[in-house]
């Protein structure tokens, strides 16, 4: 009984269901609105038979030549939807949009103390590429995980040398 | 140059490091020498702006443009200039003069509309990527959806025009042209998302166009493939045109048979199920509507008073297709439907065995619920003789069996009344899946609109369910268990139910609720404080049973059973500290209470930010802040909105340009309708039309000079700031956040809290589900309610609107312009009945508080008519000075029978440690701006009138003069002694021996009931061992003493005026 669709700016109006957890962030508006414009295939909204949010993922490709890929910036599925499989149901399609456009991997940044979400990416098939130190406000360190796509044929996305690298060294924002 | 250019290099440097007033030094010097170089003097512009001297900045950019200049580097600083200062005509003009000199500049083209797309200007935009297009040929494809695109927002723009349909199909017919092209179809066929957008938009159009026939053919066609996700979600959309252009039966066959193919998504189920029994349209009621309505939860109860009552659907809005049942029959349609749904159950129950989750089985359990309720609807439901004694787990059974019985016999009984069917099916799924957090969501919209027996049958049966499940090992609780337990009570209460008979009962109730969630909590001790607990639903339960029982006293009710569910959040909040339902509820528990400091830490905890201030702040936050006079709180919440929509507005545009220069064509359109519809939020025009009222209400040092110039400056800020015509509002409220308890109010803002003490408060709590904004977007809903609800927003804003204008038409000199003024707006304010006073100015019944006050408020205003216009026609002073009289008179009445109200409440508070009521709220409201009112213009009307220069003056006769001065002096005394009796009794209430009552209050707390009290407060509160209920007593009676202060330094305040 999920409808995944395309992210719209009216859901900006009704996911407080899905906001309102203490996990969830609210960026600012223009935040939600560049993604829309830039990347709609990469923002999704799953919704329920009565037509409120049961959570969302916005992502975007990025990247040039073998770094070109699909990132995930935000992944949520408001509480009482969850541990029923819909943050993977979210993330299949991301990877689906991702392997579409032809990217190498898939990436996504987590706390290092989001041990919960860590170990769900880690059953999705990501694992941790390198650690950004102090990426959070310089409080707390990132975790850089990635799932190769296809094109990427020898995994070469997830090979690094540098395991802890700082934010300024990021190669996109 | 050369020269210049070494002048240049630090001015840039000094720019760039953010260092304008040097970069200021570094241009004047460079320009005493070079003082007609555009581009110093730009940059000078530029400077000037990021010292906040943006108007001279402007006048620098004007004098440039005049020059017409076409220096690439000048425009591109123009732009920078004139974005800040909102001036994009100037640019655009500036860039069109520069193309003038260079139009075959494909370069400046760009930039040109690039200018325009920002500015929303697309008659200009099409033009000039028009241009562009026929400049760059086939290579600028982009160039071509931009034109597209721009059709598209033009015809919307016409709205219901023949220009409109003209604009669509010149947009199609290049479309067309363009994807016709084997060339470019091509590219469309190997195209990623960008390219699939031309696609997309092609397809909006001829919906727009509504030209079905093409929509099927293109459907059918290779291009539409690039916009679906799936071939499912293709066949959908194929499936579902046929059944708009009246081919049912093909969309039956096709969905049918995608159902019978792959996994049964809930999108397949629902489309299968709306063909064969549809539910009524949910097309939103209004014309500028954006966002399809999903249909309500609640949909029998709340269609006006059994209108649309499930068993008598109306012929106009439920219509089973007439095409698709000849040969078949609609029983037949329902059974295959029945059968098919079966089948996929038993699959997804075989799914499940190899062990993957229930949740997989949700789409074809809660589609058998869909059915049922579609057949309740229709009139085609079985009444499966479902009684009040049917509670045994064996009628369960035996109901079971006869809904068997009843589909496969196909003899239907058309009792047409019954929703005995959805009752059982919703058990069916509670049995299967009560263990998920999300059952009671799932099937919320089925639940609350049972009604009669079969409700109170669900409801037992459901905890028989839980009861039945535990086996004689397993005594100790677990969390699957609990959450069973958890979805028994939240689906009972969307029933409506339990039905308390008194007080007692209904504690009992909450102290059940409050040990399932204490033995969660004991489960769930390592899950993280800020994580949703479990049982963590059943406390806003436990509270609202708690605000039942304080309703279920008889008056004068003690605040006993108040604060005792503010005991309970207080305890379960130690444990969950960030959760939202019950953050919400002891924000409007602390809100009701006058508590404003707790209220407003409460909602500042769940960090509502950016967008969240259209759709939560201005009512949930606001009404607390504006009835405790929390002039700090309001300034600094509508300054946060001000801040959202003056931002989006600037921003925008850009975000706009992105979309297309992205060539999400569609987004585009989306962008520009989020756009309309934020700048139409009824939160926008309520946070404009608030900071305004407040700004005058919280003026230092209010004298009628002082309140002129302010009315006449936010009189005019206001009409630029709202939008033109109230009924263009939308309404983008989450009203679903709202506790069940509190319904919204339509009314001003300042007396939600006054009015829910005066009203609300003896109406009985429906359940959450059977709230009508209970719903996602309930705000724009078509329900009954909620259309009530919009058009008494719209008229109490409008009401509130008009407030600066009549407080400048008041106290205005121009007396015979000013009445005018003010006969205008009370003849528009007359045909609003939420600010009208009955007849003479009276209310209807015995006279509350509250009504009175919004006598007064319009008397105030009617009495100033009367004197402007008195005061405008010296040549007839008798009559018009009578007039007067009369009106001073009413507004004496007015003030007396507000004072006379209010009193007893505040006499019972004196007695009180916590005190309850509208009273204070209306006594707050109305120092804080009637009485501020009505004495500045005492002021104004008491002074002796002197003949205008030029004119010879008409004095009053003698008598009428003396009559009018005594009317006037009689009105001034009314309110001094109005004042004075309530401030008498808030000292009276500040002087009380709160000590004393406070030992009274916590005791009454613990020994209210004559057995098992204490026991029963330990399982409410007190087994959180943090929670002092002393201290919660006192931090409340604080924030009251607060409160109380702050109005009566109000109070004081006009004292000293009068």
């Amino acid at each position: 009984m999920t409808s995944v669709r395309r992210f719209t700016c009216d859901d900006l109006f009704t996911f407080n269901n899905v906001n309102l957890d203490y996990f969830t962030e609210t960026y600012n508006l223009p935040f939600y609105l560049q993604y829309l414009a830039n990347w709609p295939e990469y923002c999704l909204m799953a919704e329920c038979a009565g037509g409120q949010a049961m959570g969302y993922i916005l992502g975007k490709v990025e990247g040039a030549d073998t770094d070109w890929h699909g990132h995930v910036t935000a992944v949520t599925v408001a509480p009482e939807y969850r541990r029923q499989g819909l943050a993977k149901q979210l993330m299949d399609h991301l990877e689906s949009v991702t392997e579409r456009d032809e990217g190498y991997f898939v990436d996504l940044f987590v706390r290092e103390s989001n041990v919960n979400a860590i170990n769900m990416y880690k059953k999705m098939g990501y694992s941790v590429y390198r650690t950004v130190v102090g990426y959070y406000s310089g409080q707390e360190d990132a975790l850089d995980m990635r799932k190769a796509m296809s094109r990427d044929v020898h995994k070469r996305s997830l090979q690094t040398r540098r395991t802890r690298i700082h934010p300024d060294e990021l190669e996109t924002d | 140059m050369e020269a210049l250019e070494r002048k240049l290099r630090p001015i840039y440097e000094a720019l760039d490091s953010r260092n304008p007033k040097t970069a200021l030094k570094l241009i004047n010097t460079a320009l005493q020498k070079h003082k007609d170089n555009q581009l110093l003097r730009v940059l000078k512009a530029l400077a000037l702006n990021r010292v906040d001297k943006a108007d001279q900045a402007c006048k620098v950019c004007d004098s440039i443009v005049a020059e017409a200049p076409t220096d690439e580097q000048v425009l591109n600083i123009l732009g920078m200039v004139y974005k800040g200062g909102k001036q994009a005509n100037k640019l655009i003009a500036a860039y069109e003069q520069a193309i003038k000199a260079r139009p075959q500049d494909g370069h400046l083209l760009q930039v040109l509309l690039f200018a325009q797309t920002r500015a929303l200007q697309f008659g200009k935009a099409q033009q000039t990527a028009m241009t562009l297009y026929r400049m760059k040929g086939q290579h600028s494809i982009a160039y071509l959806w931009w034109i597209v695109t721009c059709l598209v927002l033009q015809a919307r723009q016409a709205g219901a025009t023949p220009n409109a349909r003209k604009l669509l199909l010149l947009a199609k017919s290049m479309a067309q042209k363009h994807l016709a092209d084997p060339e470019a179809a091509n590219l469309q066929l190997q195209s990623t998302g960008e390219s699939a957008e031309g696609v997309r938009l092609y397809l909006h159009i001829l919906k727009e166009l509504e030209d079905a026939d093409e929509t099927s053919v293109f459907l059918a066609g290779p291009l539409a493939g690039s916009i679906f996700r799936t071939d499912t979600d293709r066949a959908l959309a194929t499936a579902l045109d046929q059944a708009e252009r009246g081919h049912t039966q093909a969309a039956v066959d096709s969905l049918r048979d995608l159902l019978q193919r792959g996994p049964p998504s809930w999108d397949l189920l629902s489309s299968y199920l709306e063909q064969i029994l549809p539910m009524r349209p949910r097309a939103i009621a209004l014309s500028n509507g954006t966002s399809k309505e999903a249909m309500p939860a609640n949909e029998y109860i709340h269609a006006a008073n059994g209108v649309n009552h499930p068993s008598q659907p109306s012929e106009k809005d439920v219509k089973v297709d007439e095409q698709l049942h000849p040969s078949q029959g609609v029983l037949g349609y329902t059974q295959e439907a029945g059968d098919l749904i079966q089948k996929l159950q038993q699959a997804s129950l075989e799914t499940e065995m190899q062990r993957i989750p229930a949740s997989a089985a949700r789409a074809p359990l809660l589609a058998a619920v869909d059915l049922e309720h579609r057949r309740a609807l229709h009139g085609l439901a079985d009444d499966l003789g479902i009684s009040m004694e049917d509670q045994s787990q064996e009628e369960h059974g035996r109901l079971d069996s006869s809904r068997e019985a009843g589909t496969a016999g196909r003899e239907h009984q058309k009792s047409g009344s019954t929703t005995d069917g959805v009752a059982a099916a919703a058990l069916v799924y509670f049995n299967r899946l009560g263990h998920l957090a999300s059952c009671t969501a799932d099937i919320r919209r089925y639940t609350s609109c049972l009604e009669g027996p079969c409700k109170h049958w669900l409801a037992g049966q459901l905890h028989h369910s839980c009861s039945a499940a535990d086996s004689p090992q397993q005594v100790q609780p677990d969390l699957s268990k609990i959450q069973r337990q958890v979805n028994a009570h939240l689906i009972e209460h969307d029933l409506g139910l339990p039905e308390f008979e008194n007080a007692r009962q209904a504690e009992q109730f909450a102290a059940k609720l409050v040990t399932i969630f204490r033995q969660a909590v004991e489960l769930q001790k390592k899950l993280d404080q800020k994580e949703r607990g479990v049982a963590d639903g059943l406390i806003a339960l436990a509270s609202t049973a708690l605000i039942t029982a304080w309703k279920l006293e008889s008056p004068p009710r003690s605040p006993t059973y108040l604060l005792k569910a503010l005991l309970v959040l207080e305890a379960a909040q130690h444990s969950r500290m960030r959760s939202a339902p019950m953050r919400l509820a002891a924000m409007s528990l602390h809100g009701m209470l006058g508590a404003a400091t707790s209220a407003i830490d409460s909602f500042d905890a769940l960090d509502i930010k950016h967008i969240q201030h259209d759709t939560l702040s201005g009512h949930l936050a606001l009404p607390v802040m504006l009835a405790t006079l929390c002039e700090e709180g309001v300034a600094h919440l509508m300054g946060d909105a001000r801040a959202l929509y003056e931002h989006h507005e600037r921003d925008a545009g850009d975000t706009i340009l992105c979309a297309f220069k992205a060539g999400n064509w569609t987004k585009v359109l989306e962008l520009v309708m989020f756009k309309e519809r934020l700048a139409a939020s009824h939160a926008r025009a309520l946070a404009y039309t608030e900071m305004a009222v407040h700004a005058l209400s919280s003026l230092p040092a209010p004298s009628p000079a002082s309140m002129l110039e302010g009315a006449s400056a936010l009189a005019q800020t206001l009409q630029s700031a709202l939008p033109t015509g109230a009924a263009g509002l939308r309404f983008n409220e989450d009203l679903s956040t709202r506790p069940a308890w509190r319904p919204p109010y339509s009314g001003q803002s300042r007396l939600a809290t006054a009015q829910w003490w005066q009203h609300a408060a003896s109406e009985p709590t429906a359940g959450y589900g059977r709230c009508w904004w209970a719903t996602s977007a309930a705000g724009e809903s078509s329900l009954p309610q909620a259309q009530q609800h919009r058009v008494h927003c719209e008229r109490s804003l409008e009401q509130r609107s008009m407030l600066p204008i009549l407080l400048g038409a008041a106290l205005s000199p121009e007396h015979g312009h000013a009445a005018g003024i003010l006969r205008n707006s009370l003849s528009r304010l007359s045909t609003s009945e939420a600010c009208m006073p009955n007849g003479a100015g009276e209310p209807a019944a015995a006279g509350s508080g509250l009504e009175w006050l919004q006598c007064l408020s319009y008397g105030i205003f009617s009495a100033a008519a009367a004197v402007q216009a008195a005061q405008a026609m010296p040549e007839q002073p008798d009559q018009a000075a009578q007039e007067v009289l009369q009106q001073l008179e009413q507004l004496e009445q007015q003030l007396a029978g507000l004072v006379e109200s209010i009193v007893p409440e505040l006499q019972l508070a004196s007695k009180q440690a916590i005190w309850t009521g509208a009273s204070m709220f209306v006594a707050a409201a109305f120092a804080n701006e009637e009485a501020l009112w009505l004495a500045l213009c005492l002021q104004v009307w008491s002074k002796p009138r002197h003949a205008k220069k030029g004119k010879k003056g008409v004095e009053c006769s003698p008598a009428a003069g003396t009559d009018l001065s005594s009317g006037l002096q009689k009105l001034r005394l009314a309110l001094g002694q109005g004042i004075k009796t309530l401030l008498e009794h808030l000292q009276a209430i500040t002087h009380r021996d709160s000590e004393a009552l406070m030992k009274g209050q916590s005791s009454s707390l613990v020994c209210s009931a004559p057995a098992g009290a204490s026991e029963l407060s330990h399982e409410l509160w007190s087994w959180e061992e943090q929670v002092d209920v002393k201290d919660v007593l006192s931090g409340v009676l604080c924030e009251q003493t607060e409160f109380l202060s702050a109005v009566q330094q109000k109070l004081h305040k006009i004292e000293r005026l009068l």
